[in-house]
């Protein structure tokens, strides 16, 4: 098989030690600061080490937050989580169902319904953003965890649905004909055949979810107005521009390393299924 | 789930598939359906958001033709098409590229460089956002090192720069998604026929060749899924601009989301609810003729 010629092997070694450069020096700049005194920030760019370490700024982000944010960070994550579990939860429920129904049955509108799910999939969520606002409005969900866990599932079932069925479909007609000669109804195969062939399916579905409304910013931007209730994007945000006071830059690479570092950490150590869940998200769609 | 109120089998029969469906139809009619349907009417009406009757300004055509001649609107729609472009095709080609740099480098920690390459996807843009704000800033990274090589005349505040700052935070952009692409591209490659590439190799070809003679074709198909996932993205960005520069200044960075947001729930923004629908409606057409197209070429495959 092809081996590297000298030549090759050095381009390719300069192509990804660039490549990485490129990557990590804005993340370790950031990191570094987080750990330098107020003074030593301004000096040389080069001195990525702070001479001496502090970990003073971690307890100032958190301060900062509480006083300029009105929100710890404990808070914040929770808020995050509620809304990214409750929005998981219903998507993964209601597309398990819909992708049952595509795979079980034959029905009239199957075909309408596959269109209609890949198309909303692609539409930019934004459009939906006035009267979303006013459906909530009139639902008194506005400033509510409802108030996102509701769009995030209508964002998630698309692609759920989509990357569900192509799993569901590998289910052999003979195991589920023999089900229903026993009797067995329709939730009976659902919960017993179908569910379990999609096993690995749900756990790339759900990291793929799970990044979207993690990071989803712009329907918590409008829709909560209350600051307990900030997901973390949402808070994060503040940060940059709107925070009652400015922040120094040690506070502010901190907090920037608190909302990283654990997804950072659970990353690391789950990098093969966010691969998978981004290659089915991206490919079977 | 099966209900046994019904008398007659059959119509039971044909229910059913629908009672699966209903969580999801629910959903979609009250948070996506009526939303659009919402949306379309809106448009054809003025509103300011505070009124309590929304649908009494009728002004037809109105907010339609303001399209045309809003010269803001076509700054956005510039810059948007600027990032899609950019997204589609540089993005795109640098992440084919890395990714053929790195499945024939063969490196020992190849898993470990894609994944580090692949992070910043991982992370919120708004996150990101804030990192490069700062490594722009009038103090921040970019000028301190300027300053030290010597080039200290171009100093400045990088992201207020009207002509240059969709650039900056178009580069912001590549550098934080490449790596989905990579991942995409990577897998791919994982999947093209070793035999086909050892046939090359037998018969004296070399490895650039056989790059762009074997590999290339057989991806394209990937390279055109990829392309298309960056086409729709690039339409929905939204987060990193607000971060980085909130469409500023004087609206020099905005695209049509940030745009529609200036139009509709900016405080000191002209809250035109009926002229943010249009926009709104624009950008779904936009994608939805994209996304048919894409329908098609894909049934085509699987046919």
């Amino acid at each position: 098989m092809f081996k590297l010629t000298l030549g090759q092997k050095i381009f390719t070694r300069t192509v990804i030690i660039i490549a990485l450069a490129i990557i990590l020096i804005p993340l370790i700049w950031v990191l570094s600061i987080s750990f330098k005194k107020p003074d030593e920030v301004f000096q040389s760019v080069l001195f990525f080490f702070p001479k001496t370490f502090t970990f003073e700024n971690y307890p100032a982000a958190l301060d900062f937050a509480k006083k300029a944010l009105d929100i710890t960070y404990q808070k914040m994550y929770l808020n995050s989580a509620i809304v990214t579990a409750g929005g998981l939860f219903l998507a993964i429920l209601a597309a398990s169902f819909a992708a049952f129904a595509m795979v079980h049955y034959k029905f009239k509108a199957k075909e309408g319904y596959y269109t209609f799910i890949l198309l909303s999939y692609m539409l930019p969520v934004q459009v939906l953003l006035i009267p979303l606002y006013l459906v909530l409005l009139r639902l008194q969900l506005l400033n509510t965890y409802f108030a996102l866990i509701f769009p995030y599932a209508v964002m998630g079932i698309p692609i759920a649905t989509l990357i569900l069925r192509n799993f569901f479909a590998q289910v052999p007609r003979e195991i589920e004909e023999a089900a229903l000669m026993d009797g067995a109804n329709s939730f009976q195969i659902y919960r017993a055949i179908y569910l379990p062939i999609a096993r690995p399916a749900m756990a790339t579905v759900i990291i793929f979810l799970f990044l979207e409304m993690w990071n989803e910013f712009l329907f918590a931007f409008i829709f909560i107005r209350d600051d307990s209730l900030q997901t973390l994007p949402l808070a994060m945000s503040r940060i940059g521009f709107g925070g009652r006071f400015p922040i120094p830059w040690g506070s502010y690479a901190a907090s920037i390393m608190i909302a990283v570092i654990p997804i950072f950490i659970i990353f690391m150590i789950f990098q093969r299924w966010f691969v998978r869940g981004v290659i089915a998200g991206s490919i079977k769609g | 789930m099966t209900i046994n109120i019904f008398r007659n089998k059959r119509l039971q029969n044909k229910l059913e598939p629908y009672t699966w469906l209903s969580p999801s139809l629910i959903l979609f009619i009250l948070f996506l359906l009526y939303p659009i349907v919402f949306s379309v009417i809106l448009s054809f009406f003025d509103w300011n958001g505070y009124t309590k009757n929304i649908f009494t300004d009728f002004v037809g055509w109105k907010n339609y033709l303001h399209l045309i001649n809003d010269p803001l609107l076509w700054k956005s729609f510039r810059n948007t098409i600027f990032l899609v472009i950019t997204v589609v095709f540089i993005q795109n080609a640098i992440a084919l590229f890395l990714s053929l740099v790195i499945y024939f480098g063969k490196f020992k920690f190849g898993n470990l460089i894609r994944a580090l390459i692949f992070f910043p996807g991982v992370i919120s843009a708004i996150v990101i956002g804030l990192v490069f704000r700062k490594f722009l800033a009038i103090d921040g990274a970019i000028n301190q090192f300027l300053e030290i090589v010597g080039l200290s005349g171009i100093e400045q505040a990088w992201l207020s720069n009207q002509s240059i700052n969709i650039w900056i935070v178009s580069f912001v952009l590549v550098w934080q998604w490449t790596g989905y692409n990579l991942v995409i591209f990577y897998a791919g490659l994982q999947s093209v026929d070793q035999n086909l590439l050892e046939a090359a190799f037998i018969d004296g070809a070399s490895l650039t060749r056989s790059i762009f003679n074997i590999v290339i074709p057989l991806m394209k198909p990937i390279i055109f899924l990829s392309g298309m996932l960056n086409f729709i993205g690039g339409f929905r960005i939204y987060d990193m601009i607000w971060v980085m520069t909130r469409g500023g200044p004087n609206h020099s960075s905005e695209v049509l989301t940030t745009y529609m947001y200036y139009q509709s729930f900016q405080s000191k923004g002209p809250s035109d609810m009926g002229y943010a629908s249009t926009i709104a409606i624009l950008l779904a057409l936009i994608v939805i003729i994209f996304a048919i197209i894409r329908v098609r070429v894909v049934s085509r495959q699987e046919n």
